[in-house]
């Protein structure tokens, strides 16, 4: 089992009453990136969330690297190198660019790095060096975007879950963004993107699965999965 | 075909960045008039110009031949102008019906609690929430939000809508459903200002566009035109051959 990073078996979480999750079964590759799709309210942020753990699991197993974590903290698997990069991106407004870095950067596993780590995320960002000084809240959404992710590489993560990169953001910088994701791909980072664009992530992706209210009705090779009819149809528009 | 909305030569400034620089256009009485542009260019801050929440540091703005420059935002609402937010602002402590009542009762007409609930009604029908209508705002779904956005700008009985991304987010059937609401909205008499990175939707929604880059109008004029400008197609659209871009290193 050591070609997959992260597996999930049969795993069912929600919210309070409302069950969300009807028993998610995927695997992830390492060095792979991993596409997760579906309309509104299929599951697939709470996938992510009960992942990692902020949201409670109710049944099923989540193995990385052949352990069983499913039951561990939020911080336990950050401190393991699960690292999720979250919706509306969450970052620290009043701090500047450079201190919301070395907010991903100061746990145990990476802080020794730390140098080395935000000099990899500027080479990747240049943006961000030029922007080191300003305050996170006077970020354009592309930069913030870019933050997000940057904060989230400064943990140096074993899986880095994006959960919708493109949301809300211009045609180029979202093709920009993807083209990172391309370079962090090849530089053996192990990915699993949540995304409305479709056709991008089709694109980037090896692997995709298609959620539909909590459950997995198709999966496949990216390539495969971008040539159904009904993945056409439903998400692509075509 | 007067102009319903006159932007004329606005600037906005915060500290040494100049958000809004020089820009004008005009909205005719039911067009749909589209605000395209990188993220950062200045489309929000546009209409946060326009509807009185910033004001300005140059330029004059004119709504149904009255100058509505530097007006606060309730009387804008008040003159005509109804719009929604980006990031959907319900009022989350309330029902969907509360919040669309709270639109009609600060809208154009002033409202009673009575007739408010009423006009609220309706639009709930409109937009395709009334059975949503007991619904704690912050149950509905980004798509539902995003509709209760529009009906509580709806409420307001607007000659003027000014949509902020209301596209972002849905998925492809509730674009269509949202393009088709846009639609409708237009043929019952109220023109709209559009932004939107949608661009198949905003290409089929709107007759023309006004692209924005830095700050300034980097171009105007009908979707088909736009699409063709190289410097819009430099700035924002990209890449045309991304796809095979992003596939290179499968």
């Amino acid at each position: 089992m050591t070609d997959i990073v992260l597996q999930l078996e049969k795993l069912e979480s929600g919210y309070g009453e409302v069950q969300v999750l009807w028993g998610i079964s995927l695997a992830v590759r390492p060095g792979k990136v991993t596409t997760i799709i579906g309309a509104n309210g299929a599951g697939k942020t709470t996938t992510l969330r009960t992942i990692m753990g902020t949201v409670s699991p109710w049944s099923g197993r989540i193995l990385m690297n052949g352990q069983d974590v499913t039951k561990l903290s939020p911080h336990t698997k950050a401190s393991r190198g699960l690292v999720l990069v979250p919706e509306g991106r969450q970052l620290f407004p009043d701090m500047s660019v450079q201190e919301n870095l070395e907010m991903g950067g100061y746990s145990h596993r990476a802080r020794k790095q730390l140098k080395e780590n935000l000099a990899r995320v500027f080479e990747l960002f240049p943006r961000l060096k030029e922007r080191r000084t300003q305050k996170a809240v006077t970020l354009s959404g592309g930069e913030q975007q870019m933050l997000a992710m940057g904060r989230g590489l400064m943990q140096q993560p074993v899986v880095l879950m994006i959960d919708e990169l493109s949301l809300g953001l211009a045609p180029v910088l979202a093709q920009q963004l993807f083209l990172t994701l391309k370079t962090l791909k090849e530089q053996g980072i192990t990915i699993i993107l949540v995304e409305q664009n479709v056709h991008l992530a089709l694109a980037v992706s090896d692997y995709t699965y298609v959620f539909a209210e909590g459950r997995v009705p198709i999966e496949g090779e990216s390539r495969e999965v971008a040539s159904m009819n009904e993945v056409r149809k439903a998400y692509l528009g075509l | 075909m007067t102009a319903l909305l006159d932007v004329s030569r606005v600037t906005k400034r915060f500290g040494g960045l100049v958000a809004v620089s020089d820009v004008s256009f005009t909205l005719v009485e039911g067009e749909i008039l589209g605000l395209i542009g990188p993220n950062g260019a200045g489309k929000t801050t546009l209409f946060n110009m326009v509807n009185g929440v910033y004001k300005l540091d140059k330029g004059k703005i004119s709504f149904a031949g009255q100058d509505i420059t530097n007006r606060p935002p309730n009387e804008v609402v008040h003159l005509g102008v109804a719009r929604t937010h980006q990031i959907v602002k319900p009022l989350y402590g309330m029902t969907v019906l509360e919040n669309v009542t709270v639109g009609a009762c600060f809208g154009r007409d002033y409202l009673k609690l009575k007739p408010a609930r009423k006009v609220a009604i309706e639009v709930l029908e409109r937009v395709g929430l009334a059975d949503r209508a007991d619904t704690p705002a912050r149950s509905l779904t980004i798509a539902g939000k995003k509709r209760l956005e529009v009906a509580r700008a709806l409420a307001a009985h607007p000659k003027l809508l000014l949509l902020d991304e209301v596209l972002a987010g849905l998925n492809p059937t509730e674009v269509e459903l949202m393009i088709g609401m846009v639609r409708s909205i237009r043929d019952s008499g109220i023109s709209v200002l559009m932004i939107e990175h949608l661009m198949q939707a905003i290409m089929s929604l709107s007759d023309r566009i006004v692209v924005l880059n830095l700050g300034s109008k980097l171009a105007e004029g009908r979707p088909a035109e736009v699409v063709q400008n190289s410097d819009v197609v430099e700035a924002y659209l990209g890449f045309p051959d991304i796809v095979d871009k992003l596939r290179g290193v499968q």
